[in-house]
């Protein structure tokens, strides 16, 4: 059976929380409306839409139960829910439970009254009920043709990234190597670290840092995708990679200076790039993600990875400009939080059209708009010292640490910060976010929570592998293999919290 | 198709209701879009052509951009603009003349504001009137 697990963002739940917990101290509800995705540790609700129940349409139940929501409430719901091609949910408080909840006989009859006529208002998604303690929450979900399933988590992303489950879970030991990390933020925030999965794309010069912090970090499970080859201009700043390196994947180099410094970290090295459907799904199951390359189109397909599946991020880059009579103009390094509720990559200007457009031409197509603007349509080397690369993963990996243990305070801006290393400066880069926007805005074309209820917008299948068949197979860790271990992990951090289906 | 590019091919076929409106899937997942027999002055040779674009799969985050049509376009009178480029290899050595015209300073295609119907009329009246 499937396990399943949901996530809405920081702003919907303290929304969702404040109508299901008043001040009357009653019962209230509230519909959610969801995309759905299915990854390879199972399916997960993305919650897309809030939509509070009123109190004269919750009313004293006529079937025995405390309250029900009335029929013409919950059919409005299943049709609205429906025509914006989303799966329903069905939420209400019980205000006494804290850290542990759950559901009522009454509750769970109302699931079997109700669950199968609105399975068929909604096209046959699945339709869920969940019920909210102050800090816990239990789900049953009811697919078509499938028994009932428990919600086995429901995570909170946004500025501090929370768990809720129906009841607490244990905390175990820390291992003795992170013992002064310990100091800092307790035996609970390393279990967050430990149980976290964190995918890093790019494995150059910034990513192989990203992946030596979080294996310091102790995040358990890491997903390094890139695919490139070292070369001997990558040994400056590719850490961990050495002149023997040289022809082998960088993934692979990745994967041996995790697993040196930590040998418990699983780390899936997967040769691909986020641009193809295939490789951008590798990301599914991640509940952090750095990008760490220098192309926009990869830019692109984060952006569009991260808010169709609520994947809380940060992009990071650092950039040496030329000036004109020759010399460096502008030294700055770049990181771009990607909290899914503030101004995304594309809203923040990272994603410039003409550069995303240009990308995609054949060099020639390049070359002719080139007779406009002067370009000769070659792709240029940009400079790239592993000094800058690591003040915008610091700064990446820092941001990220406070998000996961929930240290980041609500009033701190998360907006993109660059830093000038010639003037010493750190500033923050303000950016608006567009309502309309494709991505991150609100209106109903935008990719927002949609999951796999809308196509990715990306290129079909897998990245061309013709440079990997001419690898050795030694250098390449099997797909196959990273399944079974991205389950594996999955199924020992549910064994911890006493995931018993 | 992705569903943007859906969108864009209605919108062109919506917008030249009097032309054959076709459009070709590209194995990387681009989409091409073609209005069939456009008149384009008698200045050109050859007068009337099948205007195409690339929607790329990331459309409309990426331009609608460059347009094309069959190779060898020219003038009549020999003069020569650097928008038209009349034989570019556009990928696997596909011929094709490419018209490089886009919005000055625009840094995304504006969705708000403009179609890709509307960006077809609008290369077609610079064909008309080129400069």
């Amino acid at each position: 059976m499937s396990r399943w697990t949901g996530t809405i963002l920081e702003r919907d739940y303290d929304a969702l929380h404040q109508q299901l917990f008043q001040p009357d101290h009653d019962e209230h509800a509230a519909f959610l409306y969801a995309g759905l995705v299915e990854t390879l540790c199972g399916r997960r609700l993305l919650v897309r839409r809030v939509v509070p129940v009123a109190d004269h349409e919750f009313v004293p139940s006529n079937r025995g139960a405390y309250r029900q929501i009335v029929p013409r409430a919950v059919a409005r719901a299943a049709l609205e829910c429906d025509e914006l091609g989303l799966s329903l949910l069905w939420a209400h408080s019980h205000p006494a439970s804290g850290d542990a909840v759950d559901f009522s006989g009454d509750d769970l009859a109302a699931h079997v009254y109700a669950h199968p006529a609105l399975i068929d208002m909604t096209h046959d998604r699945p339709v869920t009920g969940l019920v909210f303690g102050e800090n816990s929450v239990a789900g049953e979900i009811w697919a078509a043709g499938e028994e009932p399933t428990r919600l086995t988590s429901l995570r909170v992303v946004g500025r501090n990234l929370k768990t809720l489950t129906p009841r607490p879970c244990q905390v175990g030991a820390a291992a003795e190597r992170f013992a002064r990390q310990v100091l800092m933020f307790g035996a609970p925030g390393q279990q967050i670290l430990r149980e976290m999965t964190v995918a890093v794309v790019g494995a150059g010069g910034g990513g192989s840092l990203l992946v030596e912090m979080l294996t310091h970090l102790g995040v358990g499970h890491i997903i390094v995708i890139d695919y490139g080859v070292v070369d001997e201009t990558n040994l400056s700043r590719i850490v961990g990679a050495a002149p023997a390196d040289v022809g082998r994947l960088k993934v692979a180099v990745a994967h041996d200076l995790a697993t040196r410094i930590d040998p418990d970290v699983v780390v899936d090295a997967v040769y691909g790039d986020i641009a193809y459907v295939d490789d951008a799904r590798r990301l599914l199951d991640a509940d952090f993600a750095f990008l760490a390359t220098d192309n926009i189109l990869s830019r692109y397909a984060f952006n569009l990875v991260c808010h169709q599946f609520l994947i809380p991020g940060v992009q990071v880059g650092a950039k040496v400009t030329g000036g004109n009579a020759g010399g460096i103009e502008l030294i700055h390094v770049m990181e771009r939080p990607v909290t899914l509720q503030d101004a995304c990559l594309d809203c923040s200007g990272a994603i410039p059209a003409d550069a995303l457009t240009r990308e995609q031409l054949s060099p020639e197509a390049r070359r002719a708009q080139g007779y406009i603007d002067g370009d000769d349509g070659a792709d240029i080397e940009e400079p790239s010292v592993i000094t800058l690369n690591s003040i915008s993963t610091s700064l990446a990996a820092t941001d990220f640490l406070l998000m996961a243990i929930a240290l980041m305070p609500k009033e701190t801006s998360l907006e993109a910060s660059a830093y000038y290393p010639q003037e010493r400066e750190l500033r923050s880069r303000a950016a608006v976010k567009r309502p309309n926007c494709r991505f991150c805005g609100d209106g109903e074309k935008s990719v927002l929570a949609r999951g796999d209820l809308k196509a990715l917008s990306l290129k079909p299948g897998a990245r061309p592998s013709r440079a990997v068949e001419a690898m050795p197979k030694a250098q390449l860790l099997a797909p196959v293999g990273a399944v079974a271990r991205a389950r594996d992990f999955m199924a020992e951090v549910l064994r911890r919290h006493g995931d018993d289906h | 198709m992705t569903e943007e590019q859906a969108d864009a091919l209605a919108n062109v076929k919506a917008t030249f209701t009097e032309h054959v409106v076709d459009h070709e899937e590209a194995a990387d997942g681009g989409l091409l879009v073609i209005v069939r027999q456009v008149v384009i002055g008698d200045g050109w040779n050859p007068a009337l052509i099948d205007l195409a674009v690339k929607l790329q799969v990331t459309f409309p985050s990426s331009m609608p951009y460059p347009f094309y049509c069959a190779p060898g376009l020219a003038r009549i009178d020999g003069q020569t603009f650097s928008q038209v480029q009349p034989n570019v290899d556009i990928g696997a050595s596909v011929m094709r003349t490419q018209i490089s015209l886009t919005v000055q300073g625009q840094l995304q295609f504006d969705t708000a504001n403009e179609t890709l119907g509307s960006r077809f009329v609008a290369v077609i009246a610079w064909l008309r009137s080129p400069r």
